[in-house]
Parts: structure tokens; sequence; C-alpha cells
């Protein structure tokens, strides 16, 4: 068991790994700082491709046996992160990254699932809440590893490779580990609980993410761009004009996947899980915090990139990230603490307040263009919704009949990685479309008569520094502020569900 | 262990797969009947002299700052030509650092429009922008004469660019030779160049140009023009 925690721990920590190293691949790759649609599927393709696996890992695991796919899922991992390391543009590290995902992914269903083969149905409750408390504890600790591994190497532009390759050992070692200690007897499946899951499904619901989140992502030019680039020197997304295809192709596919659940014999959701009101309000509220959670990744190192400049990027976005982080694993074990004392619903109302302050703290915490004076709101942040995750998670466990507990605990993390994706592909398409917004505002600076372009270039360069980097800020503030709305918004289900009386 | 052993191996043949992937096109080995250099050459100059339009490419490695303050590199360029005074290019350019961004040029005739590096939106730009990849087709200064100033040029062999067989030719040339293409931005007495020229058409398919090595620079700057699409139609038209 602990070779299979220790592969959903590399697996969840480069789900958030890419947060630190994200500035250097954009500069070393030379993708444009303002194409954050774009090179937002460097996150995007791995998440995507992480929920994908979670219904699909597990049934084929019940099929031909769990070490087998365990196996298969660590390779494919390593054999994305092989690809990922030696990527030589956007395109090609974006298919990496979703091979690498998919791997990542499949490996916690069957994890989930190897737990139900070798411990008691007493027991299972438990290992399938350390199995979750590991992947958290992986993409919370993400960041300050990509950060230690581009230092250690010392942060030339290439360093972020490093990251990935070091992915190659460490599984290989587990591989070994899993082929001595996981008995091949295992391989027949003894549990039946992930028997059947539904594959028409769990391709529509992928299909509507990958939809939705490309048409999220065009969508920050939905009301035109200028005709020529966009602000700070961003090309147009070349799916702008098919918006209205990919929202289309993104609803069928939901409905689909909804009607899907409605007839399936095993469907990734099961009916009586999504007719339970506590349930779905329990993961309305874990999506929207997985929204919240992303923003606060993903903001803290492009506000970094904007206002440092230099190679410390990496570090700083860490050193930044970690009272976010560590606010989040102090609060998690605190959380487990207060829950004998206050209930479970008390705590998650408590801790949803207390992210959405430190949220929107950091609107006005950012006015100065200092990146230190964060620190006060990512803690706040941070412990808010750490306090809020332990208890969020066992609610929902609670409500699930002992037949539903993998599939519900799989679905909680499914569906707080789908607020991830979501989230981010929206805080993309607002963050482009506001600085469009206000860039356009701007006095036009025009070349003077004699005026070589290098002496016009480097006037620009001031201009951007003194005006328009202020106004960069300006959209991740209220991208915050948006993040602090969202967790308020989590409030409304968690209080239906107190007064449903759950908990 | 044998499926770890094959697990193992896949993940070592896949490596060794993209190792071999990233590396250059090699040069065969030149055969006994290769055609005269001076051949090549002049028929390559005497068709991009000929040629109406193209397409391109250019990928810069190594340090290419274009203001005197060093902080401002040009990354990259692309876009198309068409004779005799239609440009449409997009470069790309970094700033202090971190900041990587496009600016887009559009030349008809006399007038020339670039887009704001803040907003992006289309403005004039006066006749002096500084690099102008017009200059390729130029017949003074452009590609064309510029195969005729090649020092010391040698055939190295046959190899495939853009999917076509194109002799690989090697020469050096002086930086006051390249000025006019390169914006002046190429340091050092003696330019590294390489031309690839299409075995059939003898149409130009990439220029690379190096900095020595030996020229005391930081980093030495290598340019790779691909060029392709010769005599495609164009359609380059002033922004809206």
């Amino acid at each position: 068991m602990l070779a299979a925690l220790s592969a959903v721990f590399l697996g969840a920590i480069d789900l958030s790994i890419i947060a630190t190293i994200l500035p250097s691949i954009v500069s070393e790759l030379n993708i444009n700082t303002a194409d954050i649609d774009r090179y937002i599927w460097i996150v995007n393709a791995y998440l995507i491709a992480y929920i994908a696996a979670i219904p699909l890992a597990g049934r084929i695991s019940d099929l031909v046996g769990r070490r087998r796919v365990f196996l298969a899922c660590l390779g494919i991992f390593l054999i994305g992160s092989v690809l990922c390391a030696t990527s030589s543009s956007l395109e090609n590290l974006i298919l990496a990254r979703a091979v690498q995902g998919f791997g990542g992914g499949g490996l916690l269903p069957v994890t989930i699932a190897l737990a139900g083969d070798l411990f008691s149905r007493k027991q299972q409750l438990g290992v399938i809440g350390t199995i979750a408390s590991v992947e958290t504890l992986g993409w919370i600790v993400g960041p300050s590893y990509g950060a230690v591994i581009t230092t250690l190497s010392g942060n030339a532009s290439e360093a972020w490779r490093w990251v990935f390759w070091l992915n190659v050992p460490i599984g290989i070692a587990v591989i070994w580990f899993t082929r001595h200690h996981i008995a091949k007897a295992d391989e027949t499946g003894s549990s039946h609980r992930l028997r059947q899951l539904d594959i028409p499904g769990a391709l529509l619901l992928t299909g509507a993410i990958v939809f939705a989140s490309l048409g999220l992502t065009s969508s920050g030019e939905i009301f035109g761009t200028t005709n020529g680039l966009r602000a700070f020197g961003g090309t147009p997304n070349p799916l702008a004009d098919q918006l209205p295809v990919l929202g289309a192709v993104a609803i069928v596919c939901l409905a689909g996947f909804w009607f899907r659940q409605r007839s399936a014999s095993s469907p990734i959701l099961p009916s009586e899980m999504l007719g339970d009101r506590r349930f779905v309000a329990a993961i309305v509220a874990n999506f929207l915090i997985g929204t919240v959670m992303m923003i606060g990744i993903v903001n803290v190192p492009v506000v970094v990139t904007l206002l440092i400049s230099g190679g410390d990027v990496s570090w700083t976005s860490a050193l930044l990230l970690a009272p976010l982080t560590v606010g989040i694993a102090v609060a998690a074990a605190l959380g487990g603490k207060l829950g004998e004392r206050v209930s479970a619903s008390t705590i998650v109302l408590a801790g949803t307040i207390l992210s959405a302050c430190g949220m929107l703290s950091l609107y006005p915490l950012l006015e100065a263009l200092n990146v230190w004076l964060m620190i006060p709101g990512l803690t706040i942040a941070g412990l808010g919704i750490g306090l809020l995750l332990p208890p969020l998670s066992s609610i929902s466990l609670n409500l699930a009949t002992d037949q539903h507990r993998g599939v519900a605990s799989s679905t909680l993390i499914m569906v707080r990685l789908l607020g991830m994706t979501i989230g981010i592909s929206g805080l993309s398409a607002v963050g482009v479309f506001r600085l469009q917004r206000l860039t356009d505002r701007l006095e036009p600076i025009t070349q003077s008569s004699g005026e070589s372009t290098a002496l016009f270039l480097a006037r620009q360069q001031e201009f951007l520094i003194e005006r328009a980097i202020p106004l960069a800020v300006q959209v991740l503030q209220e991208t915050f502020a948006i993040a602090a709305v969202l967790a308020l918004l989590a409030t409304i289900p968690l209080l239906r569900m107190q007064k449903s009386g759950s908990a | 262990m044998k499926r770890l052993t094959r697990l193992l191996a896949i993940i070592v043949i896949s490596l060794l797969a993209l190792v071999g992937c990233g590396s250059d096109d090699e040069s065969n080995t030149p055969s006994s009947d290769l055609p005269d250099i001076t051949t090549v050459l002049t028929t390559a100059s005497t068709r991009i002299s000929e040629t109406q339009s193209l397409a391109f490419v250019l990928e810069i490695s190594g340090n290419t700052t274009i203001d005197d303050s060093g902080t401002i590199q040009l990354l990259a360029a692309r876009g198309s030509l068409a004779r005799p005074n239609l440009v449409d290019v997009q470069f790309q350019i970094q700033l202090l650092g971190t900041q990587t961004a496009s600016i887009r040029m559009i030349t008809a005739g006399a007038l020339s429009w670039t887009t704001d590096l803040i907003t992006g939106n289309w403005g004039p730009a006066p006749a002096e922008f500084g690099y102008d990849p017009a200059q390729l087709f130029d017949t003074q200064n452009g590609l064309g004469p510029i195969m005729g100033k090649i020092n010391d040029a040698e055939l190295i062999g046959e190899e495939d660019v853009n999917d076509q067989a194109a002799w690989h030719v090697r020469g050096s040339v002086t930086s006051e030779t390249i000025e006019s293409i390169t914006a002046g931005t190429m340091k050092g007495d003696s330019i590294t160049l390489d031309l690839w020229i299409d075995q059939q058409t003898s149409d130009l398919m990439q220029v690379q140009l190096a900095e020595s090595k030996d020229a005391g620079l930081d980093d030495p700057a290598t340019w790779t023009m691909n060029l392709r699409d010769h005599d495609k139609p164009v359609t380059i038209e002033p922004p809206a």
C-alpha cells in the first residue's frame, strides 16, 4: 500500500508543481506572456486527463487486475514525464502533460480499489481517507518541490525539465516496490466495487470538460479584440471564432452525460448519491473550493512574473505559495481535531468564510505592487481552505453508503479537480478580457519620426513597467476578488446542508 | 520480472527515440558526383531574384538584443513576403528578461503599420522601422546578392529540408554583408553561413547564420530562417 500511496503522491505533486515552474517554461519555450489562454493548457491538460483516468482506470483494474493496471498507469505517467522533459514546443508539452496526467490520475482509483482488496470493510474508510489525504498533500507540496528542484539545478533556463526527469528514478523505484509488495493474487481483483463503471459516461464527461475548458479559455475575446494583436503583445486565440461550436459540443456532451447517468447500470455518479441534496451540496462546495484554490495557486506565480524580474521567479513564487499550502496543511490537521468538538458543517462554513476573507484581502494588499504583502492574505486563505477540506470529505463519505464510499471519495476528488480546471479556464478568459479593456483606455504611444525602432521599443518598455503592468496586477486583484465571491457562494449549499441537519 | 523488464525497456526506448528526435538532420556523406558549388549558388541566386513570394520562419538562439541597454531581445519572426513591397511579419521579442511579446508589421506599398506593444492595436509605422524583412528580396543586399559574397563556400552534402532534398552549402560572410537582413544585430568579423538549396527547383529552403564562438561574445547568436511556399499566392492587405 505504501508503494501505491507513493505513486499517488507523485501523481498529485505534478498537479500543482507546474505553478512554480510555469513562468520558466513560458520563458524558455518563447511563449508570449499574454497568451495565458494557450499556455494554461499545460495545467489544464494534466487536470483533465487526470479526471478522465479516474473512472476508466478503476474499471479496467476490475477486469485485468489491480497490479497490472497500477504498473501500466505508472508506466504511462513516466513516459509522459519523459515526454514533458524533452518537449520543445507548447503543443508537445500540452500533449505530454495529458499523457502524464492520464497515468497520474489512473493511479488514484486503482489505489482506492486496492484498499478495497487489502483491507476489511471496517478499515476501508480510514484507508480511503488516508489516500485522499496523501493526494491532497501531494498537490500541497508540489509548488515548493518544483521551486527546490529548479533552484538546486541552478535556475538555468531549462531547469524545469529536471522536475519531470526526476519522476523517472522515483517512478522506477515505485515500480520495483510494487512488483515486490503487491501480490500477484491481487490481479484477480477480489473487490468488485468499481465493476461496470460507466465508460461511455466517462468519455462524455471528459468531452464536456475538454470542450467547456476550450470554450472558456477562448472566450476572453468574446466581445472582439483589436484587428491586430492583443494587449501586452499577445496573439489572438485561434479558437476564439469557434466559440459557439465549442460551447455547443460541451453542452451536447454534458446532456449526453446526464442522460447516460440516468440510464447506466453503474453510473459514475450513482443516482442515489445525486438524489441526496446534502451530497450534491458537498459536491458543489468542493467544486467551488477547487476553483478558489487553483486561482490562488496559479495567480501567485503570475503576479511574481509581473513584479519580479530576473531568475528568481520560481523560488519567490514557492516562498509566497508556502503560506497558502502550509496553511492548508496545518489547518487540515486542526480541522480534524476541531471535529471532535464542533459539527463538521460548522467547521466547513467557518473555513469557507475564512478563505473568502483571505482571498478578498489580497485585493488591497496588492495595491502597493509588493508581492511580499500578499503573505497575510494567502495565509488566511490557506488556513480557511485547510480547515474545510477534511470535514467536507468526511461529510460526503458519511453520506455515502458502504457500497458507494469508494466512488464518493473518487467523485469528491474529481469534482475538486473539475473546479480547478473550469476555474483556471475561466480565470484566463477573465484575465485576457479585462487586460484588453483596461489597456485600450491607455493613450497610444506612437513612434516619433526619426526615432529608431529600438528606442521606440525601449520607450514602450518603460511605459509597460510604469502604466501597463499595474493594470495587469489590477486584473489579478480582480480575480482574487472573484475567488472570494466563489468561496462565499460555497457557503450557500453548505448552509442548506446544515439546515437539512446533516453531520 | 519479465513485465517489469518490458516496462523499463519501453521507457528506455521512448527515451532514446526522443533523444534521437531532438537531434538535427545529419549530413549525408558527400558523394563523388556533387554538382559544382558555383553553379549551385549562381542558380539559387538567380532563382531567388525571380521569386515573387515566399513564407518564412526565423528562429533565433543566443543573444540578439536590439536596444542599446540590452534589455530587448529578438527571439523569432514569421510571415510572408511578396514582390515588390508587400510584407506581413510577426516578431517575437523578450522584454525585461521575463516578458515575451509579439509585434506584427504589415507593409503595403509605401505604407507600414505595426501593432502597439501595450494594446495590440494597429498604428502607422514610420519609415524608420528597424527590421525590414523585404530586405531579403533586395537586389543589392538581399539573399540573392549575399550568395555571391560567400567566402570559402563548400558543398557539405545532401540533406532533407521541408521534406525536399536539398544541397547544403557552408561558408562565411562578414557582418557587413548581412547587415541589412539582420538589422545589424550580428557581431564579429566572420559569420558562418549555411544554406540549403532545393535540388530540383534551386529554391533557397533554409538559411542559417551563426556568430563565431571565438568572437568574445557572451552568448553567440544563431539565426535559422526556414523559407517555404515559394511563388505561392499570398494575400497581404493593409489593416482594416
